[in-house]
């Protein structure tokens, strides 16, 4: 139990510490080591993909919509995750025989979507006749 | 507390009361918000921090994000335009801004209160929470797996973009139908926008 | 306290094999999708001929379940013949849904694959609800059911009735289970337990039951279930559901999922708020009236033979209603013999205008079967026998259905509802005798002359049907003894 505030505030403190130092390794790596092009689309400031300047008011594809309709369904089975971890320790292994079933219904979900290529985010696939259109 | 629980209580119906009332869809989502941050109040206050967590990841957290993306793809016309000038008025974010600030308000009482902050004569912890799912309840934790798996179905089945063989066969005799449709759809979606300007 | 909460125990085999119904379909189903992106379009039949094995084995499962009868995984799952009854029940609907959606999911050139994946989650979600013990349970289940429903609406994604029946659907179903959901989170809030047991001991013993709040939960509680078996006054969605879902998922619907709502009812209505039925019993009351008037004579002014078996439906679940009123054991023995009789007749119906109505439903007219007993007189006769049995002739399952029903009103002294409900019968006969007048006093139309004959699997998914129709109006005894045997709900 920690007895001062320093006790208790230095995880936090550390946790802050650790973050910064591997966000500035990333970028300054990166910034080192990486090749330098420079054009227009290069710099181009990055807006999430959407050019920067221009009408906002397109139609966004319907993809969007089903990767985050897919994010929910996947969220809320790993909010399971938070109360099995809690209880771990006391329920051992009937506890990772029953998160082991529960993450292979998952992933059989999985695996049918990202066969399917939902998660396949070019528009030219092989495996999908286009109807041509009149 | 019994004053922070029925001060953010009011704050929720006042909030969900704005929300199916505005005929802009970004401010009724703003209030929607707010709603759902007054309810994980509600049920911290009540003693379910578990319960309060999972209301700030899944619904204001993630089911929002849907909502958002429903307005992104809906918003299309001139008349958006106007929608959009709109946010940035006072008249769109203060009304979210003051209810939410008294959310603050209770949330800042409620840390500074450090214990006893319940009205209920017992917090029930994530670990209890826990117990009861993976004990006794074990078995509906594994078919909600099921219910999501087949959402996950559902999800795809009825929002992928990839035109099908289905789609191909039909559309023999209904693509002059369908191009019907697709304008319908347009100016339904321009129709509604405008509304809401 | 934490310490004494750990009492779990790994689940016994009695228990694994009490639910392994559910556990061979939930298996089956995600074991179908992996196999959708592997298989791709080699093999139309695998899917279909995978979940008839599926369903099959679930069915032995559940008769094997009943060896040995109980409760399981903390008291909430139990097995007794009730549940048996509509396990059985609903896995019967399941097949011949199958055996009706090959030729229509190849006509209308859409995956097999989801469609049966998503057939086999409906009918895990329904076997839970009619076995469950526990209203966490039974809203687990309903919402594994009703999710794979919608979806099945709106199967084919590029019909424009599909997508209306199942955003009809949706939103009007995910608003009822909201209000079911809130009834049960009142009752929680009022008794301390999800438990119908537990539910119906506080009722009765407690000193000062909290009526109020059991009222609203109980008023709460039948929105959600009266929508679900489209009773009215919640039975709006019905007919542009039913008319817009593709015709294997409304014959699915009217029989499957409307049988396990109709189970999850008795087994609440019956044990939990056993006490309070001088409260619910004349809601109950109304809404059979209400349900038999509006149903039939709604059919009266439909043309479009899904409408018809629509508004048909509503009416029927109002005579299942009567039984309900009667809140007796002979009642809900009733209301179980009358339901199988119904998914019998409506499945093989629809296995017909599965076949009549062509490639994208478009024959679905009532002329559409002018000269079908000249055409196809077998077909035309064995869908006599079912239009003889929804009207209630003697000798068919429909007859003793009603027969039993109405007996177990005129029991609890439901002279005025019986009445009623009989007026009601011939009215109804009136727009089913009008099928049977197109079919052999016409001449063949343009659909009826250029048919071709049924294909086998449909041949099989209306031959079934009318066989269950002939001997449960020939030797009832058997199974509404089974049903009296296992009415008495605890």
């Amino acid at each position: 139990m920690p007895t001062s505030a320093g006790q208790t505030w230095f995880p936090v403190a550390l946790q802050i510490v650790i973050a910064m130092a591997v966000a500035s390794a990333m970028i300054g790596f990166s910034y080192l080591l990486g090749k330098k092009v420079k054009n227009k689309v290069k710099d181009t400031p990055y807006e999430s993909g959407v050019p920067p300047v221009g009408d906002a008011r397109h139609r966004f594809s319907v993809k969007f919509y089903l990767v985050a309709m897919l994010f929910i369904l996947f969220d809320i089975e790993a909010i399971f995750l938070y109360p099995w971890v809690v209880v771990f320790k006391e329920l051992r292994m009937f506890a990772f025989v029953e998160m082991l079933v529960f993450v292979i219904l998952i992933l059989c979900g999985f695996f049918y979507i990202w066969k399917k290529g939902v998660l396949d985010w070019s528009e030219d696939r092989s495996d999908v006749k286009v109807a041509p259109r009149p | 507390m019994a004053f922070i629980f029925y001060a953010s209580s009011i704050v929720a119906v006042v909030a969900t009361l704005l929300t199916i009332t505005r005929r802009n869809a970004i401010h009724a989502l703003l209030y929607l918000v707010v709603s759902l941050l007054a309810i994980a109040i509600d049920f911290y206050v009540m003693g379910a921090p578990f319960v309060a967590a999972l209301e700030l990841i899944i619904y204001a957290g993630a089911i929002m994000v849907l909502f958002v993306f429903v307005v992104m793809m809906l918003n299309i016309g001139e008349h958006a335009a106007e929608t959009e000038l709109d946010v940035f008025r006072p008249r769109a974010w203060l009304g979210p801004g003051l209810l939410a600030a008294v959310l603050l308000a209770e949330v800042a009482r409620l840390v500074s209160l450090q214990s006893g902050a319940y009205t209920g004569s017992t917090e029930i912890s994530s670990k209890q929470v826990a117990v009861a799912l993976f004990g006794p309840y074990v078995i509906g934790v594994e078919l909600a797996s099921l219910l999501l798996t087949a959402g996950l179905v559902g999800a795809y089945h009825l929002g992928r973009r990839a035109v099908s063989r289905e789609e191909e066969i039909r559309g023999v005799d209904t693509d002059e139908s369908r191009a019907v449709s697709r304008g319908a759809a347009v100016s339904a979606g321009a129709g509604r926008s405008s509304h809401a300007a | 306290m934490l310490a004494e909460a750990f009492t779990y125990t790994t689940p016994r085999t009695e228990e694994i094999i009490r639910l392994l119904p559910e556990l061979i379909l939930s298996a089956a189903g995600t074991f179908m999708m992996v196999l959708i992106p592997l298989a791709k379009d080699r093999y139309p039949s695998l899917f279909g001929n995978f979940s008839i094995v599926a369903i099959l084995s679930a069915i032995a499962a559940s008769l094997f379940a009943f060896t040995n009868p109980g409760t399981a995984f903390s008291d909430l799952m139990v097995v007794d013949g009730f549940a048996t009854f509509f396990r059985v029940l609903v896995l019967s609907v399941g097949i011949t849904t199958v055996l009706s959606s090959y030729r229509f999911l190849h006509r209308e050139g859409t995956d097999p694959g989801e469609f049966h994946a998503l057939i086999l989650f409906s009918l895990a979600g329904q076997c839970l609800m009619v076995s469950a013990n526990s209203l966490i349970m039974i809203f687990i289940g309903l919402e594994i059911s009703s999710i794979a429903t919608y979806i099945l609406c709106g199967y084919l994604r590029d019909d424009k009735r599909a997508n209306e029946s199942a955003l009809k659907y949706f939103l009007l179903g995910s608003f009822a289970t909201a209000f079911f959901l809130y009834g049960i989170a009142i009752v929680y809030g009022a008794t301390g337990s999800v438990a119908l047991t537990d539910i119906r001991r506080v009722l009765i013993s407690a000193a000062s039951p909290p009526v109020a709040m059991i009222g609203i939960a109980i008023a709460l509680m039948l929105v959600g279930i009266l929508f679900k078996i489209s009773a009215a006054p919640f039975q709006v969605w019905a007919p542009d559901v039913y008319q817009g879902a593709p015709t294997p998922v409304t014959s699915f619907m009217s029989a499957g999922p409307k049988a396990a709502a109709f189970a999850i009812f008795l087994r609440i209505f019956m044990t939990a708020f056993q006490s309070d039925a001088h409260g619910w019993a004349p809601l109950v009351w109304l809404s059979a009236l209400l349900s038999m008037t509006i149903g039939n004579f709604g059919a009266l002014l439909q043309n479009n033979i899904k409408r018809i078996m629509a508004y048909s439906s509503i009416a029927h679940a109002g005579y299942v209603l009567v039984a309900l009123a009667a809140c007796s054991e002979i009642g809900t023995a009733a209301a179980m013999f009358y339901l199988a009789a119904y998914a019998c007749m409506n499945i093989g119906m629809f296995a017909v205008v599965v076949h009549l109505s062509g490639k994208g439903e478009r024959h679905l007219s009532i002329e559409d079967f002018a000269g079908l007993g000249v055409t196809q007189p077998v077909t035309a006769a064995l869908l006599t026998v079912l239009i003889l049995s929804l009207i209630g002739v003697p000798l068919t399952g429909g007859f003793f259905g009603k027969f039993y029903i109405f007996k177990a009103a005129l029991q609890s002294n439901l002279v005025w509802l019986t009445v009623l409900g009989l007026l009601n019968s011939a009215v109804a006969s009136y727009y089913y005798l009008r099928i049977l007048v197109m079919m052999y006093m016409r001449e063949p139309g343009e659909v009826t002359s250029n048919i071709e004959p049924l294909p086998f699997t449909l041949q099989a998914a209306l031959f079934l049907p009318v066989l269950g129709t002939f001997i449960l109006g020939v030797f009832p005894g058997a199974l509404i003894n089974f049903a009296n045997h296992s009415a008495a709900l605890k």
